[in-house]
């Protein structure tokens, strides 16, 4: 049940925010160009805008972590990311834009941001408690839309 | 043959905001671990659940590749389990976890770093504990490391003891030595267990500062102790070096200082009674001498900047010590602070991981200092001691760089690398991992200092943890 209504959520964020951005290059005060990699045939593609309520800035400390017990009730929420294998965001720090490439098709995707040493933030749900699990399969090209975090001051 | 890690305060804290009842203390504690496959094949890891009770829940596997490091942390907030979790291994793994405390609107207020450990033992020390010690307090925790319940007993240097009747597998009992009745400002201890145990101090500010410590106790004293980062006078920051006897005799301690960047080499000698403790470097340099409560001799000049390491160079009756190093900065950038063990160079070995190496990341800008000591007993040439550092830099571009150590280096001098900002080799926004390997086979300690450039003075940004010998 969690899982299914996770991925609903999921859903729904998915067909409002994806149609306005998809695979558009993006252009801002200095006409630069933000280009979203196309997925490869077996991987997938995530991205997104990220930005903070707060008056400090996100950052380029992007990760896309794995729920490890997402299917298990009982068990804490339990997050991991590996500093080689997880992909890590490419960010335009200024606008918040990111990407991330390279994604393996799963089912337990968490986007988050690391702000010191051991002190993270968790792109949540609408209740701003569980985490956003997102998933994907190969060949996918997800928009997550704009992420509104809050940051440390 | 499964391999088993403990980080006590991880233990029992990863799932919890731990509250605390003076207003001016931390309001809570956060904590995160991160653990590195330093074998060159690979590997899985599980990590298994106990609640309070000692009821194991379903455990979690996951594969990790050769030299991988991984990151673990969990929502305190939005979760019912109150417990504890182990991680196992079927690879030998470092790891280092980050205690951080919060303020009451939730934003970090310190950072302390420290490593796991192996398995345990049924006797541990804690050199340095503390009772409101100028605002100062400390509480550890005791893990049971075993797999039947075991009861504990306290021995503080005072004489004051306290009995622990019955901790479960896997579970942890918790001391707060702060207002506790019959205990001095300062003072060590001795935990000693009808089975085996690990213990990890946190040492915290509940006065005006944030400053954040942790440390784990030790299962054995060394005769010659090495302390691989010495820090005085350098930009207000001080280092306080707390040698406990964990012997039986009263000993004279001499420590030599030696500069790795700054300052001169120098002696400072202290007679330690059986089973106290004493303060190196403090008196000898960042405190007029005559303050001392106790004999203190010294040649090192009071008040020069130096940084360096120092080593227990004599031990009159030859007793076991151990030791924890305070760095301490009130002044110039006030509320930093951060605890080191002592280490051994009979433990040591050629090889030297940091699980977590990072250089100008972030909003804040947080970089990290590595200190290399060579304790082979010999020198160690130039070039001898090859550093991989491997990760990702800013847009997950992959970083794999070698270092080697610049110059040659003689017996307990060490070599300082600083990560900072766009000092080469290492690019800017890296975040990884190191380690470190004498290419000759001869015997090297570390440390590594963590420190956020745009913190702002009210956060104690800075943690550090030992180097994990392999």
């Amino acid at each position: 049940m969690k899982k299914v209504l996770i991925i609903s959520l999921f859903l729904v964020l998915l067909c409002v925010q994806s149609c306005s951005f998809a695979q558009k290059p993006m252009l801002d005060d200095e006409q630069q160009v933000w280009t979203i990699p196309t997925p490869t045939e077996d991987m997938a593609v995530i991205y997104g805008e990220v930005h903070s309520s707060t008056k400090s800035s996100v950052g380029d400390m992007v990760f896309l972590s794995e729920n490890l017990s997402f299917d298990d009730q009982e068990l804490p929420p339990t997050i991991s990311f590996s500093y080689q294998y997880s992909p890590r965001a490419v960010v335009d720090t200024a606008r918040g834009y990111f990407y991330f490439e390279n994604v393996k098709p799963g089912g337990n995707y968490v986007v988050t941001v690391l702000t010191g040493p051991g002190n993270f933030i968790f792109v949540t749900q609408d209740d701003g408690k569980m985490p956003l699990t997102i998933s994907v399969e190969a060949g996918d090209s997800i928009d997550l839309g704009k992420l509104i975090i809050e940051m440390p001051d | 043959m499964r391999k088993l890690l403990y980080l006590s305060i991880i233990l029992a804290m990863l799932f919890l905001a731990v509250p605390l009842v003076q207003a001016q203390a931390p309001a809570k504690y956060e904590t995160q671990v991160n653990v590195t496959n330093v074998a060159d094949v690979n590997g899985a890891i599980t990590l298994r659940f106990f609640k309070r009770d000692g009821t194991e829940l379903k455990p979690i596997t996951r594969p990790i590749e050769a030299y991988e490091t991984i990151y673990f942390t969990s929502f305190q907030d939005i979760s019912n389990f109150d417990g504890s979790m182990v991680i196992e291994s079927d690879v030998p793994l470092a790891s280092m976890g980050m205690l951080i405390s919060k303020n009451s609107a939730g934003n970090a207020t310190g950072y302390a770093g420290y490593i796991g450990v192996p398995g345990g033992s049924d006797t541990v020390y804690l050199p340095l504990l503390m009772n409101s010690n100028y605002g100062y307090s400390t509480f550890f925790y005791i893990q049971n490391t075993t797999d039947t319940p075991i009861s504990a007993t306290v021995t503080y240097s005072n004489g004051k003891v306290t009995q622990i009747p019955n901790i479960e597998p896997s579970a942890s009992h918790k001391i707060d030595n702060r207002g506790e009745a019959g205990l001095p400002k300062h003072f060590s201890a001795v935990v000693t267990a009808s089975g085996a145990v690990a213990v990890a101090v946190v040492e915290y500010n509940d006065g005006t500062g944030n400053q954040l410590y942790s440390y784990n106790g030790f299962e054995s004293g060394d005769t010659l102790p090495i302390f691989p980062m010495i820090n005085e006078n350098n930009y207000g920051y001080w280092t306080s070096a707390n040698i406990q006897n964990t012997g039986t005799k009263s000993t004279t301690i001499t420590m030599t200082y030696t500069p790795t960047e700054a300052g001169s080499s120098c002696t400072e000698t202290i007679t330690i009674p059986a089973g106290e403790k004493r303060d190196f470097g403090t008196y000898a340099f960042a405190f007029p001498l005559d303050w001392a409560p106790y004999t203190v001799a010294s040649t090192c000049k009071n008040g020069e900047r130096f940084i360096g390491s120092g080593t227990v160079t004599a031990n009159s009756a030859n007793q076991p010590l151990v030791g924890i190093v305070n760095q301490i900065n009130e002044t110039n950038d006030p509320n930093k602070g951060a605890a080191l063990m002592s280490q051994s160079a009979a433990l040591a070995s050629d090889t030297i991981v940091f699980p977590f190496v990072q250089q100008w990341v972030g909003p804040w800008s947080w970089w990290t200092s590595m200190t290399v000591i060579n304790v082979s007993g010999s020198t160690i040439a130039k070039n001898d001691i090859v550093c991989s550092v491997k990760c990702t830099a800013s847009g997950g571009s992959p970083v794999d760089i070698t270092m080697k150590n610049p110059e040659a280096l003689a017996n307990n001098a060490g070599w300082l690398h600083q990560f900072y900002w766009d000092r080469a080799p290492i690019p800017e926004g890296f975040l990884g991992g190191a380690i470190c390997k004498s290419t000759s086979g001869q015997s090297i300690v570390g440390t590594l200092n963590i420190l956020a450039h745009n913190a702002g003075i009210q956060v104690d940004s800075l943690a550090v943890y030992e180097g994990i010998s392999q």
